[in-house]
């Protein structure tokens, strides 16, 4: 832990309780559901599985934040401070991963090189990282406008939409078609509300450097959910539209054509991302 | 303060182009000669995203070299719409540096 930044010591913390309270909810779920039901087998396998996965993030959050190239190996201490800030905003940029990798390479070669004649780290991108990333990403023909946030919402929506069926698919065992799997309307919302809000605010607080809030957003979300539902099923279930929206379902991939339509947003929201930006570099000043 | 900023970016603009005609260098020593002459308060936070902003616009080309101490490093180059536009840019510039020279010149009278 000595070698690691404290930004990274503070990630794995953060991935440390979001873990324990993962694996404490599960075990809690497990044995209430036993409890109810009686034995069953399958639930404790389940509750293996998650306190599994949530153990083995960990270790992959420790060795993704402790890797270290044979180049970034070299850099002191505040450089790779530096470096490892330019890395976190880069993986919530709009960039693609050639661009990302460009670079994070001409960053570590400035910042090898303000080593070299003893200058400081912050000479390569100034005394706010977040700032100086918001011009690269200017520079390559990104910009931070509304258009590209609900272009990338409209992307990340579908994909989490074809997880989302995939999963019900499965838990149904294939008994049932693949178009036949409706969603709750509930979480129709709430994956509106990560596409289109949680994950620009993730973006834009990993750029500010604050990663207890990048962590508590998705955990705040969550709460405020289960909170919304509880307190609807609990004193709001008469009014008719709050009634179908806690228990009403959608089928939003009914056939193959619904799954090409999505598709196709999603390849046409890239689509005009790529004219912004050929249209952005040519009226670069 | 923001057209101060407009008019440093351009000038700063037109000299990195002007030093890349001479030679085809990086980013890092773009920065040492425009410090070495005269712009010693310029950072690599500010030329660098200049200068991939001339290569997406086509006015610089790039290629990567190895290095013998870092990952390898980016090479710049004028293109020939950078010439054009080092050229647009000296017209401009000695015309409104004629002008300004002519007008400070009558002031001290």
């Amino acid at each position: 832990m000595k070698k690691l930044t404290t930004r990274s010591r503070g990630i794995i913390y953060l991935t440390l309780l979001v873990s324990g309270l993962v694996i404490a909810t599960a075990v809690v779920y497990g044995i209430a559901a036993r409890r109810q039901d009686g034995a069953n087998g399958q639930m404790t396998w389940v509750v293996i599985g998650v306190a599994a996965a949530a153990v083995l993030a960990v270790g992959l959050v420790l060795y993704l934040r402790g890797r270290r190239t044979r180049y970034t190996r070299r850099l002191d201490p505040s450089y790779y401070d530096v470096y490892e800030h330019v890395s976190d905003i880069l993986q919530g940029s709009p960039l693609g991963i050639a661009e990302r990798r460009e670079v994070l390479y001409d960053v570590l070669d400035l910042l090898w090189q303000a080593q070299q004649d003893g200058r400081p780290a912050s000479d390569v991108v100034g005394e706010d990282a977040g700032a100086f990333m918001e011009r690269v990403q200017a520079s390559f023909g990104y910009r931070n406008r509304l258009a590209y946030h609900i272009l990338s919402g409209v992307q990340y929506g579908v994909l989490y939409l074809l997880i989302l069926q995939v999963m019900v698919f499965f838990q149904e065992a294939g008994r049932v078609s693949f178009f036949a799997g409706r969603l709750a309307l509930s979480v129709v919302a709430l994956l509106c509300a990560v596409s289109f809000l949680v994950m620009p605010l993730i973006r834009h607080f990993i750029r500010r450097q604050n990663i207890t809030v990048v962590v508590l957003i998705p955990i705040g979300l969550m709460a405020a959910f289960i909170g919304i539902m509880e307190l609807g099923r609990a004193y709001l279930d008469h009014i008719p539209w709050v009634g179908s929206f806690i228990d009403g379902k959608a089928a939003l991939i009914p056939s193959w054509g619904a799954l090409l339509l999505w598709i196709g947003a999603a390849a046409a929201a890239q689509g005009i991302k790529w004219l912004m930006r050929r249209i952005s570099i040519k009226r670069l000043v | 303060m923001a057209e101060d900023a407009q008019l440093l970016k351009g000038i700063l603009e037109g000299c990195a182009l002007a030093l890349l005609r001479r030679e085809t260098t990086y980013g890092y020593r773009v920065v040492e000669m425009l410090r070495d002459k005269g712009f010693a308060g310029i950072q690599e936070a500010t030329v660098y995203p200049m200068l991939n902003r001339l290569d997406k616009k086509g006015l610089l080309s790039h290629e990567r070299r190895p290095s013998e101490i870092g990952p390898p490093r980016k090479y710049y180059s004028l293109t020939e719409a950078g010439e054009r536009a080092l050229q647009d840019f000296m017209e401009s510039w000695f015309s409104i540096r004629g002008n300004v020279d002519h007008i400070l010149e009558e002031a001290k009278i």
